[in-house]
């Protein structure tokens, strides 16, 4: 949290208005589908639906695509803005570094090095952070306002998912094992290609290069092996994660529709289940790759720091 | 005559590093060349190896001229060793059929041997010389042991010792004396002192080979 306080330093402001954006969109979402479930048990009940609840309904999709556009552009701007601040905070460092200290560094390799980690940052900023935020407080919020409507369906319906997230999460470290495996074989045919290049005169004085063909055709056919087995394997754990990902959503409709049978629960309501199962139970089951990723934007971030403080004088 | 080069003429694009060189060594003769960096030394090397053709004149060695055929009657040991990244085995024989005696044979004399049957794989162990599990001397043996186990007529070394620390670049000189004993030898360096006992030695001056006083450095 401390390296993304000091990301966003010098732009409190833009980050506490993306940050009310993104949680105005999301009570927008929430009220909209309040109207919605009214409208719909209105009509059920052959009723005529207010004229001011139609103003409200309006007003609150309009403002659910004016916050959500606020979140986009917001998080483009922080994005864009902390990675500008990030260089100039480096060119300040560089700058106040006396002539010795420059003058034995590679400052082109350093700065090349940091623009793709802070490229990173930028995208991962720019696309994924605020939407990131904005899943978080959805799903406390939704789920909040699911338990409020009919605890007793909300939980019979998440306890499934609790179980496909384990599985997701068991089988995405299964598909990340194989896939290192299919990167290590590449590793080698790279290896053997830099062999190649690097050693022409010795592989012709020596005529070795049926050696290196046999190698170089070796390591293809165990990058194939690895590579097919990784995609059989992940086709099989994945195929499988979508079918069982139908089933929160199978016994909404059934519980949830034997219970507006039985008149326990409103037409309404159960439209509300539909419309924000996954705001809950979509962020659960791919918790584990949300996860990854701003593990990896937090070791990103974590390096450029460490270089900029190794810098420092 | 082990080696004729008559008027050969090589350049890259425009410039001439070789301008009408003319040698010529005999049969178990050993000739160094000395130079200063960048002059050319081992351009001439690699066309005495056929990794490079002459644009104009002649270059015959071990009575080949066509590049394929004299890199069959050559072997060569450079500054870096060039190990593959693979078993010593395989940096031996370099994936020709050889028995096991003669790979035993060329790592004895490199002064190989008690150190790869150290090794838990043995000859069988995985040489990888960019991650340090040799060091330099061990890694520029084994390019000699390669070297000795081609069994070559002509012996190229291209400064084989440079990137030496001088107790291991000693060593390493004697087992180069093996390799390069009843052997034609065109060694190319900077250092005179390493051409101690050589039959001539040669400085390439702005492209052309000039006679140099061989007892000077004896």
């Amino acid at each position: 949290m401390k390296q993304i306080g000091r990301l966003f330093q010098y732009r409190k402001m833009l980050v506490a208005v993306t940050l009310l954006c993104t949680a105005g969109a999301v009570f927008a979402t929430l009220l909209w589908n309040r109207e919605l479930a009214l409208i719909i048990d209105t009509v059920q009940q052959e009723k005529v639906f207010p004229v001011e609840n139609i103003w409200k309904s309006i007003i609150y999709l309009l403002l659910g695509a004016v916050m959500q556009g606020g979140m986009s552009f917001g998080g483009a701007c922080a994005g864009e803005y902390a990675t500008h601040d990030m260089r100039m905070q480096y060119a300040e460092i560089m700058l106040k570094c006396p002539y010795e200290k420059v003058a034995s560094e590679n400052v082109g390799e350093y700065i090349s090095g940091l623009q793709n980690e802070m490229e990173d940052i930028n995208r991962y900023v720019s696309e994924q952070l605020f939407n990131m935020i904005s899943m978080v407080i959805s799903f406390v919020f939704t789920l909040i306002y699911l338990m409020y409507q009919n605890r007793q369906l909300t939980l019979l319906y998440l306890l499934p998912v609790v179980f496909l997230t384990v599985y997701t999460t068991v089988s995405s470290k299964v598909i990340y094992g194989y896939t290192v495996a299919e990167q290590k074989e590449m590793e080698k045919i790279n290896a053997v290609l830099g062999t190649i290049l690097q050693l022409v005169p010795v592989i012709r004085v020596y005529e070795a290069e049926k050696l290196l063909r046999d190698q170089y055709t070796g390591h293809i056919g165990a990058w194939q092996e690895a590579s097919v087995k990784q995609e059989r394997v992940k086709a099989r754990l994945m195929s499988l994660s979508g079918v069982l990902s139908c089933v929160p959503l199978a016994l909404l409709l059934g519980i949830g529709g034997s219970m507006v049978l039985r008149g326990e629960l409103s037409m309404g309501t159960l439209y509300i289940f539909v419309n924000l199962s996954g705001n809950v139970s979509g962020v659960m089951i791919n918790c584990s790759a949300h996860m990854a990723g701003f593990r990896r934007f937090c070791g990103n971030l974590n390096r450029v720091w460490t270089v900029m403080a190794g810098k420092e004088v | 005559m082990s080696i004729h080069l008559s008027e050969a003429v090589f350049g890259y694009d425009e410039k001439k590093i070789l301008d009408k060189v003319s040698l010529r060594v005999n049969t178990r003769e050993h000739i160094g060349i000395l130079g200063a960096s960048g002059i050319g030394k081992s351009t001439l090397l690699k066309l005495l190896a056929g990794l490079y053709e002459v644009q104009s004149g002649i270059c015959e060695v071990a009575g080949e001229r066509e590049p394929v055929k004299i890199r069959k009657k050559v072997a060569m040991v450079m500054q870096t060793p060039g190990l593959f990244p693979l078993s010593i085995r395989d940096n031996i024989t370099c994936g020709h059929p050889m028995s096991e005696d003669k790979i035993r044979d060329a790592l004895r004399a490199a002064q190989l041997e008690e150190w790869v049957a150290s090794l838990p794989d043995g000859v069988d162990s995985i040489v990888a010389e960019r991650s340090g599990n040799i060091s330099g001397g061990q890694a520029q043996r084994i390019a000699i042991a390669r070297a000795i186990a081609k069994d070559a007529q002509v012996i190229l070394l291209d400064e084989p010792t440079s990137a030496l620390d001088e107790e291991t670049a000693r060593a390493v000189m004697k087992t180069l004396e093996y390799l390069t004993q009843g052997k034609t030898v065109v060694h190319v360096t900077h250092r005179p002192e390493t051409l101690f006992g050589y039959d001539r030695i040669l400085e390439l001056k702005e492209g052309k080979l000039v006679a140099r006083e061989s007892e000077k450095y004896i």
